[in-house]
């Protein structure tokens, strides 16, 4: 737990320190300059997690440290030579571990520098030990990319030492009778929000508030505008490359807009749907081989890990022919983003969906409430997926599968779409069934992409004339091991699909999806 | 959570002062670390300017009717804690077996610290105990620092000879040299020509010098007061050899 507290600008830290030194024992350690940096995800998963992540360079070392966002109490810290850009970047360890399971794969992003002229006093006790610590910072800040520095609030900042309580208390009380006021808040909030950042201001999430008696045509704007605004938040970062995750929230933008496209029926004119149908599914394909690629990359460790510590070592070319097929396929996908054509696009889609609704419409469910409007499309594609999965047996293809998931992501998204129409505890329920069926169902199709994209890529490697046996060979083993999986996903399947096919699931979807249409519900179950 | 025991059935061999300017130097590479004195002449506890007292005394300790956690204290360096000595501890055998599994029973009560810690020193009497054992098996690493004395290999041979009966699979047994005295043709000729049966032994050896023997003046890790001294480089050396045999399976020692 650390202690804040506001040094007004009228207060003299001399004056403060001499006053401070009555009945206590000091020493002056000698004054620093420290600087620090937030570093957070583009959907800052740090704050997200109530934490701070910062890199501390005190002229000697760089230290990443983990601080709750609450108390300032640091819980995990590293030495480091530079500041890392991936948890996958810093040496094993707890920092490592716990950054990984919480920012994964996404870029860390140097968000506001703090520099603050520090003066600590220790506070020692009979042996000269140090029991306490008090630091008179002088702050001030600057984005990292630049611009002006702008000063902050200076603060005096009480440091606890474990297991010795008094002197801190002793030290609080002290500043309070001073009359420094505590400070309500982390300086770096401070910081971040004076360099015009907000965080949390980014969320792949739809976070969407419909009224159920909005019209329906209004509803699919909101909800495509938001898409749209979720796409180009991610546009200059899949550019960059660096940060796989910006393409994929891109490129789910992108699915979700088609699906809602489609879905959404009769709310938006006919020859509109088709025409931006087309352009979306044109921006999905442009942007999928990078993707794909980025898949084998993200899961390479994990694949080559699954292989006998022999072989291990063989297949690193195809890490190395992965890369370098991805530099090549970004940077024709880097091109289409260049193009007109995607400009258009863009700028035609927003301007579309600015534009006012019109008061009358002779579509079908344009002027009806949403509510209704939602409620039928959910109901109609649940029945789709319940009629598809139970007409898939122990024998059934690939392709049924195939099209029960791309059913079910339908039903997900369209569920995401309308969620804030419905009690957020009801919703739950039904949404976690369908994930879990979908988790299944996604596992069986990875598989079996992966399994054709590597025999592609070895005829590929092949052809390239530079991959030796061993490579081949261990590429073998891995398909052996993805078709061992493939078929553990297809086994686990009856189970998953009889959970999404209970009467417990088919209840909650009834109660929540039929109330609001006409002759609903009698149908399935 | 590694835990490193610093340990010698010979006393004044420099124990402490090993587990002292190790932790240091962990810490300040950023690990977070806990130093446990065990030994009831609180030295460690005495190096960090620490009491050696616990409340309640070692048996409740022990007993777990006390919190581990309640009993660290903070040094004066960042991320480095000591739990402190305790007289009492000079009982610790008799309070040790007075648990389920009396020698495992260190090692139970560090399994809540792990998710704080990096690395727990603990700093043995010297002995051949209970402790000894608890410590044995709570233990990643046993560092055993060693006079290069014909008296000091022998005791390292009986402690070697304890350890294959007792020893877990994943306990790594480092031998080093410590003060080891240049001038002393003996100790010259069994640094260079370490004997065989020293498997593990660790590369660097520690000098016996007076800087060392300073650390009980400034009652500090040496490399805080004396960082460039030859002493303070040969235990960065010693450090960097021990996280290498960490990460290495074992057996791999350079000889």
């Amino acid at each position: 737990m650390r202690f804040e507290f506001i040094i007004p600008d009228a207060r003299d830290n001399s004056e403060l320190q001499a006053r401070l030194q009555h009945g206590m024992r000091f020493e002056a350690e000698p004054p620093a300059v420290e600087r620090r940096t937030c570093l957070d995800s583009f959907d800052w998963r740090m704050h997200g997690n109530a934490a701070v992540l910062e890199e501390i360079h005190d002229g000697k070392h760089h230290r990443l440290v983990w601080r709750a966002l609450s108390n300032g109490a640091r819980r995990e810290q590293a030495i480091l030579e530079k500041a890392p850009r991936f948890a996958r970047e810093l040496p094993p360890g707890r920092l490592r571990d716990r950054l990984e399971t919480i920012v994964e794969m996404r870029e860390l992003l140097p968000l506001v520098t703090i520099t603050s002229r520090v003066h600590t006093l220790r506070v020692l006790n009979k042996l000269d030990k140090t029991v306490a610590r008090v630091a008179f910072q002088e702050n001030s800040a600057r984005r990292p990319d630049g611009g002006r520095s702008f000063k902050l609030d200076r603060r005096a900042v009480v440091i606890p030492v474990k297991g010795y309580q008094k002197p801190c208390k002793q030290l609080v009380k002290a500043l309070k009778d001073l009359g420094l006021t505590p400070a309500d808040g982390d300086l770096m909030l401070t910081a971040l929000a004076r360099a015009g950042l907000t965080p949390g201001g980014y969320t792949p999430r739809l976070n969407l508030h419909l009224e159920s008696g909005m019209r329906a045509d209004q509803a699919a704007r909101r909800i495509l505008l938001r898409l749209l605004d979720i796409l180009e938040a991610n546009e200059a970062g899949a550019r960059a490359g660096t940060d796989t995750e910006f393409l994929h929230d891109f490129r789910v933008a992108v699915r979700r807009t088609r699906s809602a496209l489609t879905q959404i029926k009769g709310v938006l004119p006919l020859r509109t749907v088709n025409h931006y149908k087309t352009e979306f599914a044109w921006l999905g394909q442009v942007t999928t081989p990078v993707r794909d690629l980025d898949v084998y990359l993200l899961n390479f460790d994990s694949y080559r890990a699954s292989l006998p510590a022999s072989a291990r070592a063989d297949i690193e070319p195809l890490r190395d022919f992965l890369a370098r097929h991805r530099r090549i396929e970004h940077r024709a996908m880097v091109k289409s983003l260049d193009s007109v054509r995607y400009r258009r696009l863009l700028n035609n889609w927003r301007e579309f969906l600015r534009r006012p609704v019109p008061n009358r419409s002779t579509l079908s469910n344009a002027t009806r409430p949403v509510l209704e409007v939602a409620c039928e499309r959910i109901w109609r594609i649940y029945q789709r997926a319940l009629k598809e999965g139970r007409a898939i047996g122990a024998d059934s293809p690939e392709e049924a599968l195939h099209e029960l998931r791309k059913t079910c992501k339908k039903l997900r998204y369209l569920m995401e779409f309308f969620q804030s129409l419905f009690p957020p505890r009801r919703i739950k329920s039904p949404i976690r069934a369908l994930k879990a069926l979908q988790d299944n169902l996604g596992d069986f199709q990875d598989c079996t992409v992966q399994i054709a994209t590597l025999k592609q890529f070895s005829h590929q490697m092949v052809a390239e004339g530079d991959i030796l046996p061993d490579t081949l060979l261990a590429m073998g083993m891995l398909i052996d091991e993805l078709e061992r999986r493939q078929q553990a996903a297809r086994e686990e399947f009856a189970d998953r699909f009889g959970k999404f096919d209970s009467s417990a699931n088919h209840a909650h979807y009834q109660d929540l999806f039929t109330d609001c249409i006409p002759n609903a519900g009698e149908t399935t179950a | 959570m590694k835990v490193l025991a610093t340990y010698n059935i010979k006393g004044g061999v420099g124990k402490t002062a090993t587990a002292v300017n190790l932790s240091y130097l962990a810490a300040r590479e950023g690990a977070s670390t806990l130093v446990w004195d065990l030994d009831p002449q609180g030295a460690a506890s005495f190096y960090f300017r620490i009491k050696p007292k616990i409340k309640g005394g070692g048996k409740r300790l022990v007993a777990g009717k006390r919190e581990l956690e309640d009993s660290i204290r903070g040094t004066d360096y960042e991320g480095l804690d000591l739990l402190p000595a305790d007289f009492s501890y000079r009982n610790m055998d008799l309070f040790l077996e007075h648990t389920k599994k009396p020698e495992r029973r260190l090692h139970q009560l560090l399994e809540p610290l792990a998710g704080e810690y990096d690395y727990v020193f603990l700093d043995c009497p010297p002995s051949i105990s209970l402790v000894s054992e608890n410590v044995f098996y709570a233990a990643d690493a046993v560092l055993v620092p060693t006079i290069p004395t014909p008296l000091s290999l022998r005791t390292f041979r009986q402690i070697r000879k304890f350890l294959a009966g007792t020893d877990p699979d994943s306990l790594k047994v480092l031998p080093f040299f410590a003060m080891a005295d240049r001038r002393k043709q003996l100790h010259r000729a069994i640094v260079d020509n370490p004997p065989d049966y020293m498997t593990g032994l660790l590369r660097t050896s520690i000098p016996y010098t007076s800087e060392v023997e300073r650390m009980g003046v400034f009652r500090a890790p040496l490399g805080s007061f004396a960082g460039r001294s030859w002493a303070a480089q040969c235990y960065e050396n010693l450090w960097a050899d021990v996280k290498q045999q960490l990460h290495e399976p074992y057996g791999t020692a350079p000889v």
